[in-house]
């Protein structure tokens, strides 16, 4: 129904001040709370895995990412996931008595075939303040046969699943499961870490039993988990692919109606 | 309603004023035609009267233009939305929504008309311009007679006084065309509308304008008055005028039902003589096609364009492609040139496939002007052009410019390609086509926006290419020029070749296709002024 | 119940309904790199769009952004495995003749090629090319000149000024398409940088020449054309409108990126949309425009946003609570299936039957029975 309106429409004055007022006092407040940072007195950094080199006895932080760096045969390669000030030039060591841990105590159980090398990888997966609510598992080390010219990323990435992110490490066998290198406001820094003890490849072997070779390999361990997950991610993807069918038979129909 | 008070107009960067001390009144109510050669100023005339010259266009207006008691000066073209509607040469490009609705609205919403005049005026327009059956369709989706329709439509919902028009018709097959003319000739009886248009073809229009408004271009004086007055002496002329003056029929016929009232005597004096027919050059066994296309089927997303086409293209024809807008007749001649691959039936150029053959082979075979000359032109200026030209076709160095030169001979060196007039940027293109010496020339619309003059001389370098043993087509809603030109003509209709014979043949059986002089002295089957004057001249001469 | 409330009476929904809807699953597919839940956002909406586009131009876009997707996927792993052979896996595919680049860039070209690289290449190109297939879901159905028409009058000069940039870049590609095959004509067999310079120049000029024809058109068709506003009051809602996007922009940043410093995200948020709603409502009241037939907002919109924020909270739930399940600890695992955030997925398939059936185009049908009675 047609509404009659006056020849002559006047819009009501409108309270232009206080409504401008208000909402620069809002404006203003936005700001001020999304500048806002919190008290600078506890130290800032980021949450990332250390990466170090064993030289002389004594853990080195590398100044380069794993994968840009080349292992030499016999190396030890050492991660350690944790929250790190930013002040910290050394960054955080894996936990390791380095007199248990060793590339003997690591890698003395393997052979390289010609042309491979043996790498030491010690992983600490860190404290519980460090992880998101769960606790970490178990530091632990093992021993990569890789091919000489594989880099440090590759030699990890024989030992553990690594998840990685413009060529950075980001987790290790999915600890943290997300983020990467994620800053932190509030870290607290303990002068002295106690050695914590290290699952090395040997004892594994001892636990299960010196005739299961299989046990040792981690990739046998999760090739077991994978097959358990394998038919749930191929179900969806059988899903998806219907849905697709679906979708493409619906606009052949379309078209040739 | 319009009052043009001394007006002149020079565009920023130009010496001379395009218009200048231009008086004209045009009274409420009126059809005023605009009529002039290309690039004389008539859309600068149009443009002025909504205020896009000189608010949009820039250059400096002298004197005043008044619409319905506003200054132009004073109104920007928004301020006069209300007052005149302004539709462009190409529909497409003006459109600012998606749907026909949303667009005829689109102007009211600016203009902040209430909801419900709104709801109602939609619904008038669609009725008055016969589109509700297309009243959710996408615009895209349209004819290109429908979306001259909805453009027209577009501006009407305002309820303007006064609505403007560039070139309504040009694009547009001779069915649609009917249409449009239709569309306004009733605006202006039933509505009172003032309508103020330019166009080329005159024969269209002219009978339709209660006032004719020549712009001769240069600055020159704008002269205006009764069309059959200003047609009189007039270098533009359509066709029905141009056989009143060699009839000597006055006052001037401007209709083709005014002129066959007086054509008794004319067609008594003709009965006896037969008009010239085309020699056609003896197609068949002794001459090898240049072309042949064998049950060519070709589409586009499941749409089939073309279905089952046969036919041949021999040397030293013109031959005419006709058809309605979307008949297949651009896809039929990029076919032609490998550009539309046949979904099958085959293509074949002196036994090669098109497109199969590589691009430095091809323009060896084939040239094709498209119905955008532009799309083969890209260079900063016409030297440059031809330059290129001749490095592409592998020709001696100035070829182009030769060629250009008989074609067209006063192009200047530097001017940039996008600054010519339509005319001279055909000739252009087809200069550049011509270089490579292809045995078969095919055109696509070549006379869109081309006036009178450019077309005569169009006319002469496609009988030259005939008379030269070559074989030219030409795509065209151009039904007079057909007649003048071409010894073969084609029509496509839903992508079947509903008719292949010679001129005079299939003009003459559909007065769609008919010229002005076949439809005034039909039975006869004259078909151009022309030929009437000759036929004249000779009867007078055996009669003294 | 008034029949736009049916989710049976044939009509199309508001093209703001299918924009956010399609926003929904592309916020939860930014969560992930899982190719599971991608590959069902991937399908749910070339479902959805098969099953309720239209056949206006528009609609048919959807498979040239998926053309476009699968170009995305192909260029990110061609970089990743080419050229950053830094970060490649032990699993060794084939091996190039490398090339170091000059510079210590880190960055090779040539050299091994790993199962890893290409893997989350793969994974991280399916991320884009979801989104950006949510991007044409919703293009596609929605189209984005009709979204303008729902703008609020205070945003209506920044929406045409989006809009015609958004038709401008189809049309540049149609243009393209002519031009090259006139180069053909010339002799140009295309490619190289001279035969651009030649596309470049008929093209953009060609362009240019239709947007100076349809500002044109616009202007003498009443565009710009509002009622007196006061300089003052124009500066206010322009202030408003542009804080309050701000503020949106800074809080679906805050919410989105998830870092620890998200705290403010969601006050930013709010803070923002009250103050762009606050300007457009203002600058709404003192633009002239009015609208003709609006798009109703009605009960199948409501249901339609909703089966597009299902799998976005679904998703965001399932990324705090069962992170494990979306991101994959390395790119050779068996990605695990995040049961709900796929059940939220799922549901952004039901606007195939929620969001109301097109009316017919064309010939017009018999009318039935006014459903209005039925389901009163």
């Amino acid at each position: 129904m047609p509404r009659t309106l006056p020849s002559l429409r006047c819009s009501p004055s409108l309270p232009w001040r206080p409504v401008a007022r208000a909402t620069s006092a809002l404006l203003g407040l936005c700001f001020v709370l999304g500048s806002w940072a919190p008290p600078a007195q506890a130290e800032e950094g980021f949450r990332y895995w250390n990466y170090h080199h064993l030289t002389a006895g004594a853990w080195e932080f590398s100044q380069v990412g794993a994968a840009g760096y080349q292992p030499k045969d016999g190396a030890v390669e050492g991660y350690r996931f944790g929250a790190t000030p930013n002040s910290d030039k050394n960054g955080l060591p894996p936990r390791a008595d380095l007199d248990e841990v060793s590339f003997e105590s690591v890698c003395g159980g393997e052979q390289a075939p010609a042309g491979d090398k043996r790498v030491a990888v010690v992983i600490d997966y860190g404290v519980p303040a460090d992880a998101d609510g769960e606790a970490p598992a178990d530091p632990r080390a093992g021993c990569a046969v890789v091919d000489t010219t594989a880099n440090g990323q590759q030699a990890l990435a024989a030992v553990a699943d690594v998840r990685t992110q413009d060529g950075l490490v980001c987790a290790i066998d999915g600890h943290p499961v997300s983020g990467c290198g994620e800053p932190v406001s509030d870290v607290q820094v303990s002068d002295n870490e106690q050695p914590v003890a290290f699952e090395l490849p040997g004892a594994e072997k001892a636990a299960a039993g010196p005739t299961d070779e299989s046990a040792a390999d981690p990739a046998a361990s999760t090739t077991d988990q994978d097959s358990d997950l394998l038919w749930p991610a191929v179900g969806v993807a059988v899903l998806a692919g219907l849905i697709g069918a679906g979708a493409f038979a619906l606009n052949r129909r379309r078209n040739s109606a | 309603m319009i009052t043009f008070d001394k007006v002149g107009l020079t565009y920023a960067e130009a010496d001379a004023p395009v218009l200048a001390d231009v008086e004209l009144t045009i009274p409420e109510g009126e059809l005023c035609l605009v009529i002039g050669r290309t690039g004389s100023g008539k859309s600068t005339l149009l443009r002025a009267i909504n205020g896009l010259v000189p608010h949009f266009s820039g250059g400096t207006l002298s004197g005043r233009v008044i619409v319905d008691g506003r200054d132009t000066r004073r109104h920007r073209p928004r301020d006069l939305a209300d007052v005149v509607g302004f539709v462009g040469q190409d529909p497409l490009a003006g459109f600012v929504t998606d749907t026909v609705e949303d667009e005829l609205a689109y102007g009211m919403e600016s203009l902040g008309l209430a909801a419900a005049v709104m709801r109602q005026r939609v619904e008038e327009t669609l009725d008055l311009l016969g589109l509700p059956d297309v009243r959710h369709q996408p615009l895209a989706d349209l004819s290109a007679g429908q979306q001259q329709r909805v453009a027209i439509g577009s501006v009407l919902t305002t309820h303007p006084r006064i609505l403007v028009l560039d070139e309504p018709t040009s694009a547009l097959d001779p069915q649609a065309a009917e249409e449009v003319l239709a569309t306004l000739q009733r605006l202006v009886h039933d509505l009172g509308l003032t309508v103020v248009l330019a166009e080329h073809r005159l024969e269209r229009v002219v009978q339709y304008a209660d006032r004719v408004v020549l712009v001769p271009g240069a600055g020159r004086p704008v002269r205006h008055g009764d069309p059959a007055v200003v047609l009189q002496d007039s270098s533009i002329a359509p066709p029905v005028v141009e056989l009143g003056r060699v009839t000597g029929w006055r006052p001037l016929p401007l209709s083709v039902r005014d002129a066959r009232r007086r054509a008794a005597p004319v067609r008594a004096l003709l009965a006896d003589r037969r008009p010239p027919t085309p020699e056609r050059r003896a197609p068949g066994p002794p001459m090898e096609p240049l072309a042949r296309v064998d049950h060519l089927v070709a589409g586009y997303r499941g749409l089939r364009v073309l279905d089952g086409v046969s036919t041949g293209l021999w040397p030293g024809e013109v031959v005419a492609l006709m058809g309605r807008n979307g008949a297949g007749k651009s896809t039929l001649l990029r076919a032609l040139v490998g550009s539309k691959r046949p979904t099958s039936g085959r293509v074949r150029l002196g036994g090669v496939a098109p497109d199969e053959l590589k691009p430095t082979e091809l323009l060896r075979h084939v040239g094709l002007v498209p119905q955008e000359p532009n799309d083969l032109l890209y260079a900063h200026s016409v030297a440059l052009e031809c330059v290129q030209a001749d490095r592409d076709a592998g020709v001696g160095a100035g070829t182009t410019r030769t060629i250009l030169e008989r074609l067209s001979p006063d192009i200047p060196d530097s001017a940039h390609p996008r600054d010519l007039s339509e005319g001279q940027r055909l000739t252009l293109a087809l200069a550049v086509v011509l270089a490579a010496r292809p045995p078969l020339v095919l055109l696509d619309e070549p006379t869109r926006g081309l006036d009178y003059t450019a077309k005569h001389r169009l006319v002469e370098i496609l009988r030259d290419l005939a008379d030269a043993g070559r074989c030219a087509v030409l795509a065209t809603h151009d039904v007079e020029l057909v007649a003048e030109v071409s010894s073969r003509v084609l029509v496509l209709a839903d992508g079947e070749l509903v008719a292949d014979g010679p001129t005079p043949d299939v003009v003459t059986a559909s007065p769609a296709f008919a010229p002005q002089t076949a439809k005034i002295l039909a039975p006869q089957r004259w078909l151009t002024p022309t030929q009437v004057a000759t036929a004249l001249a000779e009867v007078t001469e055996v009669s003294l | 119940m008034r029949p736009q409330h049916l989710v049976t009476h044939p009509r199309s929904l508001h093209p703001g309904a299918w924009w956010l809807w399609a926003l929904g699953l592309a916020a939860a597919a930014s969560r992930t790199q899982n190719p599971v839940p991608l590959l069902l956002v991937l399908a749910v909406t070339g479902f959805v769009v098969a099953a309720r586009r239209s056949d206006a131009p528009w609609a048919r876009s959807y498979g040239a952004f998926l053309k476009l997707a699968l170009v995305l996927i192909v260029v990110r792993i061609l970089f990743q495995s080419v050229l950053s052979s830094g970060s490649q896996g032990p699993t060794v595919l084939l091996t190039l003749p490398d090339l170091p680049v000059p510079g210590s860039t880190g960055l090779k070209l040539g050299g091994v090629i790993s199962l890893e690289a290409v893997l989350q290449a793969t994974y991280e190109g399916l991320q884009l090319a979801t989104i950006l297939c949510c991007v044409g879901a919703a293009n596609s159905l929605g189209s984005a000149r009709r979204l303008l028409r729902s703008m609020p009058g205070a945003l209506y000069e920044v929406g045409v000024a989006s809009v015609i940039a958004l038709t401008f870049a189809p049309q540049l590609v149609t243009d393209a398409g002519r031009v090259r095959a006139a180069q053909r004509l010339r002799g140009q067999s295309g490619g190289g940088l001279t035969s651009m310079k030649r596309l470049a120049m008929p093209v953009l000029e060609g362009a240019l020449d239709r947007s100076v024809e349809l500002a044109a058109a616009m202007d003498s068709r009443g565009y710009g054309r509002t009622t007196h506003r006061s300089r003052g009051s124009r500066r206010l809602t322009g202030l408003l409108v542009f804080g309050g996007i701000l503020g949106v922009a800074v809080g679906v940043y805050g919410l989105l990126s998830g870092t620890s410093t998200s705290w403010f995200g969601l006050p930013m948020l709010l803070a923002g949309c009250v103050l762009a709603a606050t300007g457009t409502y203002l600058g709404g009241r003192r633009t002239g425009r009015t609208k003709y037939r609006p798009d109703p907002w009605a009960l199948p919109e409501w249901l339609v946003v909703g089966c597009g924020l299902v799998p976005a909270v679904t998703m965001f739930w399932s990324v705090r609570t069962d992170p494990a399940s979306l991101f994959l600890a390395s790119a050779t695992t068996v990605p695990p299936v995040p049961l709900l955030a796929c059940a939220g997925i799922m549901v952004g398939l039901l606007p195939c039957v929620l969001a109301p059936p097109l009316p017919r185009v064309g010939p017009v049908a018999p009318v039935g029975t006014a459903p209005v009675e039925a389901a009163a």
